[in-house]
């Protein structure tokens, strides 16, 4: 049930139509900001509990990130409740690509009776931390041996260096070029513009200020890199024949994919160079919702880089290998331009790129408002929506519909 | 501000890479090959990928590739790389089988120079060149104007 990031598709049983999500709630997005973890996870819970009409005792079930340092787990969970009950608990949650695969473990735990209402959460207070001197994402990658003698010595560290070398890789074989991604950040900007919780949404990104700030790791622009926040994300899940039990209108659950890099964490030796495991795990996540990417609605995918967008809309099938250069150009990104008019809506809360650095946990939460029509930036009548999940070593795909 | 910290070196005693670099101490390019088929082991598995044997070996290779891609770094984000900017980094893709790429960096080039599939060669030069000085001996690369075959 627990999936490893092994090469490839991950073969997973049907579970359409099994799982709703029926709460969403999150903490204020925030850049450094000194608030603790625990308090803007809480925080988040809080919201997505109350968002779902449950008080905490109602929860049997907490999924979590297991690989990250400091999340709310069961018992931190039981303990800030003072709860009695029973909680099921699994580290494979929280975010990267865990938000897009929750629902196949939170099934196989409904299904087998250990649990019925079941949390997401994921909290993290990198931008502090980074204000700090101290933690921040390239930790892992600095603590591996490997990579400590054979790339960290020479420079190749940490992940904007690596997807600089992907960027490249991908212009000098597509002829993809630096306004395509300049695309992708400026639809993402106005995207956080219109969004009340986006941290960028005071700043304005136009094409020309995007290419008139010279590289820094070239081809990679500041423009081109994820923001680095403060915050927290949660959502509830529970069997689909109880959602209407909820006050909220429901998401349900249509499809599930998982896949692995061939190469793992040596990114170098990736036989596709630049291309995302989401080419594993989009296929199988469509096959099991009967769907295709011409039926959807609104996408989002986990974006630290304009590059990892752009391969993550080819590698999920919405346009060939190699030509989302051109796919990006121009507005057809944007909420309101639409499939119906050519468009393809894309990370309409801003992405990490522009609204928050959450990992991927409040990329689900924004598509839940969509499909119930409550965004900031609604797709007009959104009823499909897709979330890419991605890690590096692997990634998710999640296919909701609205309820 | 905190005090600068100490560039990274690689550790030449222990670990799977420790090879490389007694080799590079030696000028000599060696990355673990399988001594049954002759596939790279690259990164180290201590098992062969074609035949699944695990008789490796470090062997001595050419020192010739070509560029697979390349990254400007004109400002290092890794605070111990900072003395180091602006550098080239850069992935080759090794003669002896291109499928196995080596992570670098590319010295004495002209950034607008370069493209993919460009012939380079190893140069055993000290791995802060030209920037700083650690005394360690490091396989960087450079553009190889004589006998390699451009790819493009
Ligand atoms: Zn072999």
């Amino acid at each position: 049930m627990a999936f490893k990031a092994a090469p490839g598709p991950a073969h997973m049983e049907d579970i359409k139509g099994k799982v709703a999500i029926v709460g969403i709630g999150e903490a204020e997005l925030s850049a450094a900001s000194g608030r603790s973890l625990d308090d803007m996870t809480f925080t988040a819970i809080d919201a997505a509990l109350a968002d779902a009409g449950l008080a905490p005792d109602q929860v049997d079930g907490l999924m979590f990130s297991g690989q990250s340092a400091g999340q709310v787990t069961v018992e931190r969970f039981r303990a800030h409740y003072g709860l009695k009950q029973d909680i099921w608990g699994s580290g494979r949650g929280g975010a990267f690509s865990f938000p897009a695969i929750a629902a196949y473990e939170a099934h196989a735990a409904i299904a087998s009776g250990e649990a019925s209402v079941i949390l997401n959460v994921f909290g993290t207070n990198w931008a502090s931390q980074h204000a700090a001197d101290e933690g921040g994402p390239a930790t892992a990658h600095l603590a591996e041996q490997m990579k400590a003698n054979a790339e960290v010595v020479f420079g190749f560290i940490p992940q904007p260096v690596y997807f600089a070398h992907v960027a490249r890789h991908h212009f000098e074989h597509y002829g993809t070029r630096p306004e395509q991604l300049g695309a992708i950040a400026v639809n993402l900007r106005r995207h956080a513009n219109g969004h009340p919780g986006a941290v960028m949404r005071d700043k304005v990104l136009t094409l020309e200020k995007y290419l008139a700030r010279e590289p820094f790791i070239d081809p990679l622009r500041l423009e081109d890199c994820c923001l680095i926040s403060d915050g927290a994300g949660a959502y509830v899940m529970t069997a689909a024949d109880r959602a209407r039990d909820f006050p909220k209108r429901p998401v349900i659950v249509e499809g599930v994919g998982y896949g692995g890099a061939v190469e793992g964490i040596h990114f170098a030796m990736e036989p596709e160079f630049s291309s995302t495991p989401h080419r594993f795990s989009a296929p199988g996540a469509f096959a099991m919702a009967g769907l295709s990417p011409g039926d959807v609605d609104v996408l989002a995918v986990y974006d630290p880089f304009t590059i990892v967008a752009l391969m993550a809309i080819e590698d999920l099938g919405f346009c060939p290998k190699g030509e989302a250069g051109r796919f990006v150009e121009g507005d057809r990104l944007a909420f309101d331009r639409g499939r119906a008019k050519g468009g393809l809506p894309f990370n309409t809360h801003g992405g990490m790129l522009s609204h928050s650095y959450l990992l991927g946990i409040n990329h689900v939460v924004e598509l839940v408002r969509q499909l119930r029509g409550e965004a900031a930036n609604q797709v007009a009548d959104a009823s499909i929506a897709v979330y890419g999940g991605f890690s590096g070593v692997d990634a998710g795909t999640l296919i909701m519909r609205r309820g | 501000m905190s005090d600068p910290k100490p560039f990274p070196l690689p550790d030449l005693g222990n670990g799977e890479i420790a090879p490389l670099w007694r080799a590079a101490s030696e000028h000599e390019f060696q990355l673990p090959r399988c001594g049954n088929c002759g596939a790279f082991d690259w990164y180290p598995k201590g098992e062969c990928k074609q035949c699944h044997g695990r008789d490796i070996e470090w062997s001595k290779l050419s020192g010739r590739g070509t560029l697979f891609s390349w990254a400007i770094v004109k400002r290092a984000l890794h605070k111990p790389l900072t003395p180091l900017a602006p550098y080239i980094s850069a992935i080759i893709a090794i003669d002896e089988d291109p499928s196995t790429r080596f992570v670098t960096r590319l010295i004495d080039c002209d950034p607008a120079d370069l493209h993919a599939g460009m012939p380079v060669e190893v140069r055993f030069v000290d791995l802060g060149y030209p920037a700083i000085e650690t005394g360690i001996v490091a396989p960087l690369f450079t553009k190889n104007e004589t006998n390699g075959r451009d790819e493009r």
